[in-house]
């Protein structure tokens, strides 16, 4: 496969899709890529020094899901995204299906909740393509229906949505879930849905929500979460210790940090799950003030171009998706850095393109290649 | 239509992320720049454990460097309490007691003790002997969390001298712990409790340093050194008590008691109990303490060794009968008796009630003027020796003299607006007087504890009869008789034997009233000089020059004949060692008399005050004036084959 480098693109010849390939998102991504690795090289090798295991156990296994996101993105690139539209109803069905399977003895469960498929030595969660599916579903189908759609069609596109946020929720994964109602939101508003229709869904979810904490369908440690957040002064409360340690991690940062690898709260584990969701925290501690904007500013291009893609596109569907997964990079990128220091409820969602793991890593540089797919066709 | 109206909503999606990216970076902007000392002060909190060091505690010598109160180390065994298992406990105590002979009550005590960290070792043991060291450490796996370290423990190797004012040491109380100069010492920190230990502790104990440790979220120690900031050791000591010195204040006095014991009192029919005594030797230029005796005694080192209950209730005491640990030097009250009388003379020279020239008569018994329940009032000699002048009623402590100053002294008051019946009014001329002297107040000397005595007045009598009338009579107010029993030191007047030897000093220094001082200087603990110790002046003698020479001269015929401590100073080269002294016997109700001598040498030019009490002890002049005439020969180099004292090296 012949990855597209800004050296090569010279010789790429005259007309060939290539000539769009759009290098500053790419590299963007790219960036934001090994950032995320060199900061999970600094938030685990010193517990790995103390447990006796090579300290470059996750930097390396980070690395190998780089490059098998970037050849995923490239494959993705390559395929002409219109096609998908016919493929959107298998692709979800199929991610549907994965989803129900998950949750057979065929997945794996941990922390109380079901969410992957233990495949050679990996771990496949299933839930994190299913954001991609359902953009591909709902774009596919928002673009299928005339403008100024009825009430019937709306629920339609609800009731897609519905299935796979339902099941995701019952892992339970509440991050999923929100990222999931957040994709079908931006595609309904996107999509010119009346506002008073998004009225009628709002209040509706706004019962939903409630009714889930009525019913006990909400987990406790979900409550606690909350609870937590609410009330930031307790920090004895055990479910407020990440958000207390984390604040702690990325203020004693400063303006300039305190330098790569020498974090403290970073070396020395006091920030939990840092490598995978609080990996934000190990940024704000080393580079600061300083760091943490820049990494924003990456996220800013990265956003900058996809909606410039979105704009562009040639087709609804193309713009559909593209502005799906802007949403996608934007709840998660938000959520994420907002739980870290303190601005959002403690939810498990990965910072795109940084915190460890295979399956969400791979699935943003899918996200990455079909954008790069709709640029490339924008004019074919 | 339908284009432009996804790219107007996709421009609005737009501004809002633009929204959320100015959240995210107002609210990092807050906690990275605004907010970041205060999280850089948390991480640091977090990731660093500080485990004290605690300094040397400086020594305390006496004027001639001798060591009175030295730190030697010892051998102590610790429990480790997180290395000991739980269902291992009771052997290796069982063990424990078995090899150290301590009893396991004891040891879980100790080892229960909340006063320690989980993560320090409990000592459970001192000076345990390097055997049983050895022994421990060849069987550790029968000792699991057992180790030993060594300590630093008060030594005392002048044994018994002068225990009750060098103190001791002990685990910090619970308001000492909230003081801010021990905020981080640990709880389990020894500061000074008592004596010297406690009133220099401040510059004895030294600074804390400490050792930080690296841990990690789980508490690991990542880095035993990470930081470390050596404690500083206390400061020494020097006190002005020359330990020679001491030792003979101590010894006569002893000695003077057990003369007491075999003396037969013919007025309660018993031998003398002399229950026990005080020496005071104080240099009257500078008001510095030379000697500070108390009788009985005990050996420091107990606080070191640990009493029991029965033991610490010995050293006690009760009440009316105090334990070794009452220093009866500044603890004790007494009624001063005639040894009062050159400061009620001194009050009624400044009153104009006489002057030095005026002469009253001596009966050997008196009565008020027109009482008429003639109440009498006896001399100690029931002879009449005629009209004297105040130097001869010293010389010869004549009572009936005083009284008559006590009576003046009465009258004055009632002229001045006292009213009989109520109780009420008037301005109290001789407690003035005396008070001005220092009397019913205490000296400020550097020891804690120290009894004030008592001034009686008009209120504090009407208070004490009041309190219980079938115990003190029906006369609650100030009668003649209070003051005619205080002028010769009797009635509710008493004084502590400093406080008598700091108004004596007065006398021999031209007025001075020092607060005395034990401290001399502070040193570091290579000798470098930190600061000097002054005692300072808190007021002087009501008297002219004059008045305090005359004073001074008059007493010098007590010790010569026909003084009243003629018979103990027989043989003493007063020639050219003058003494100026005077006795006192004062008498309580329902015990034997209390003897006192106070002195001042030479004469002419005093470096000495010497001060004995001696409890049911008997006359002034036979038991506490030989224990005076015995420190002062040693002070003068004047004892042969005797207790003799070191080279006078005060300047």
């Amino acid at each position: 496969m012949d990855m597209p480098l800004p050296s090569a693109r010279a010789s790429v010849r005259e007309g060939s899709p290539l000539r769009h390939v759009d290098f500053v998102l790419l590299l963007t991504a790219l960036g934001l890529a090994v950032f995320g690795v060199l900061m999970i090289y600094s938030a685990t090798h010193r517990s790995l020094l103390l447990l006796g295991d090579s300290p470059s156990y996750y930097l390396k296994r980070q690395a190998v899901f780089i490059v098998l996101g970037a050849i995923a993105m490239a494959g993705t690139a390559l395929f002409d995204y219109t096609l998908l539209k016919m493929w959107a109803p298998v692709i979800y069905l199929g991610s549907v299906g994965l989803l129900f399977l998950v949750r057979t003895p065929l997945g794996s469960s941990a922390l109380g909740s079901q969410r992957w498929f233990q495949i050679a030595g990996f771990q496949f969660s299933p839930s994190l393509f299913s954001r991609l599916a359902l953009i591909l579903m709902l774009a596919a189908y928002l673009s299928e229906i005339k403008w100024e759609s009825t009430l019937r069609e709306v629920l339609r596109a609800v009731a897609i949505a519905a299935l796979p946020m339902f099941l995701v929720f019952i892992q339970p994964d509440l991050g999923t879930t929100i990222i999931l109602a957040t994709i079908l939101v931006t595609l309904l508003v996107v999509a010119g849905t009346r506002a008073r229709y998004l009225v009628v869904l709002a209040a509706a979810a706004t019962l939903a929500i409630y009714g889930a904490f009525q019913l006990n369908i909400i987990k406790q440690y979900q409550v606690d979460r909350l609870i937590g957040f609410m009330d930031q002064s307790k920090n004895s409360q055990t479910a407020n210790y990440n958000l207390q340690q984390s604040k702690i991690a990325i203020g004693a940062g400063g303006l300039t940090g305190t330098g790569y690898l020498r974090g403290t709260q970073t070396n020395l584990d006091f920030v939990p799950e840092q490598h995978t969701d609080f990996i934000f925290t190990a940024v704000g501690e080393e580079f600061g003030f300083v760091g943490a904007g820049t990494l924003l500013v990456l996220f800013l291009i990265l956003l900058w171009r996809t909606y410039r893609i979105a704009m562009t596109a040639k087709d609804p569907f193309g713009t559909y998706v593209a502005a799906g997964i802007a949403a996608m990079f934007t709840i998660q990128m938000f959520i994420n850095i907002g739980m870290t220091i303190g601005i959002m409820p403690i939810t498990g969602i990965p910072l795109p393109f940084m915190s460890y793991g295979g399956s969400g890593l791979i699935a943003d540089f899918i996200g990455i290649g079909l954008l790069e797919s709709i640029r490339i066709r924008r004019y074919a | 239509m339908t284009e432009s109206r996804t790219r107007v909503r996709l421009k609005v999606l737009a501004a809002l992320v633009v929204a959320m990216f100015a959240v995210l970076t107002t609210r990092l902007w807050f906690l990275q720049v605004l907010a970041s000392p205060q999280f850089d002060a948390q991480a640091k909190d977090n990731q660093v454990r500080i485990v004290p060091i605690t300094p040397l505690r400086g020594e305390i010598l006496d004027r001639n460097g001798d060591v009175l109160v030295g730190r030697r180390s010892s051998v102590v065994v610790t429990i480790d309490r997180q290395e000991l298992p739980t269902d291992q406990t009771d052997a290796v105590l069982f063990r424990l007691s078995n090899l150290l002979h301590v009893p396991v009550p004891q040891l879980v005590s100790r080892l229960n003790s909340v006063q320690y960290l989980p993560y320090q070792p409990v000592p459970v043991a001192l000076d345990v002997s390097q055997q049983d060291v050895f022994y421990i450490r060849e069987h550790q796996s029968d000792f699991p969390g057992v180790g030993y370290q060594l300590a630093a423990v008060p030594s005392y190797p002048q044994g018994d001298l002068a225990a009750q004012i060098l103190g001791s040491i002990g685990r910090m109380t619970g308001a000492q712990s909230k003081e801010a100069a021990l905020k981080n010492w640990p709880l389990t920190s020894e500061v000074g409790q008592t004596g010297l230990e406690a009133v220099y502790d401040s510059e004895l104990r030294g600074e804390l340093g400490k050792r930080e440790m690296q841990v990690n979220a789980a508490g690991d120690v990542l880095n035993p050194n990470f930081g470390r900031i050596p404690s500083t050791a206390g400061d020494n000591l020097v006190t002005s008590i020359d330990a020679n010195v001491q030792r003979l204040a101590e010894r006569s006095l002893a000695q003077g008691i057990s003369v007491a014991h075999s003396t037969f009192d013919q007025e309660s029919q018993k031998y003398l109990q002399a229950s026990g005594g005080a020496v005071v030797v104080m240099d009257p230029r500078t008001g510095h303490v030379i000697a500070l005796a108390s009788n009985p005694t005990f050996d420091p080192s107990i606080w070191v060794k640990g009493l029991t209950n029965r033991q610490y209730r010995q050293l006690t005491g009760t009440g009316s009968n105090p334990g070794p640990l009452f220093d009866r030097a500044t603890q004790g009250a007494y009624p001063p008796g005639s040894t009062f009388k050159p400061f009620v003379g001194g009050a009624a020279l400044r009153a104009h009630v006489i002057n030095e020239n005026s002469s009253l008569d001596c009966p050997g018994k008196w009565e008020v003027p027109g009482d008429t329940s003639h109440t009498v009032f006896n001399n100690w000699n029931p002879v009449n020796v005629g009209f004297i002048g105040l130097a001869s009623a010293l010389v010869q402590s004549c009572d009936t003299f005083f009284y008559q100053l006590g009576y003046k002294f009465w009258q004055d008051y009632v002229h001045s607006g006292y009213n009989v019946d109520t109780g009420l009014g008037g301005t109290e001329t001789m407690q003035h007087e005396l008070d001005q002297m220092g009397f019913g107040r205490r000296t400020r000397i550097d020891l804690p504890a120290e009894a004030p005595g008592r001034l009686p007045t008009a209120a504090y009598k009407r208070a004490l009869v009041k309190s219980d009338p079938r115990v003190y009579g029906k006369y609650y107010q100030w009668l003649p008789g209070d003051n005619i029993n205080m002028s010769i030191g009797q009635g509710f007047v008493t004084v502590t034997p400093i406080q008598l030897a700091v108004a004596y000093s007065a006398i021999a220094n031209g007025g001075k009233l020092f607060a005395p001082r034990i401290g001399w200087k502070v040193q570091t603990p290579d000798g470098k000089l930190v600061r000097v110790i002054h005692a300072p002046i808190v007021g002087h003698l009501p008297l002219s020059r004059q008045q305090i020479n005359f004073l001074r001269n008059a007493l010098t015929g007590v010790v010569r004949p026909g003084g009243t401590a003629a018979p103990a100073f027989a043989g003493f080269p007063l020639d050219s060692i003058p003494v100026a002294g005077k006795t006192g016997t004062a008498d309580i109700v329902g015990r034997q008399p209390y003897s006192w001598f106070a002195a001042m040498a030479p004469a002419n030019n005093p470096r000495y005050v010497v001060v004995a009490l001696v409890e049911q002890g008997g006359h002034g002049g036979t038991t506490a004036a030989p224990i005076v005439r015995n420190v002062l020969q040693g002070l003068f180099g004047l004892n042969t084959g005797g207790v003799q004292a070191g080279s006078d090296s005060s300047t």
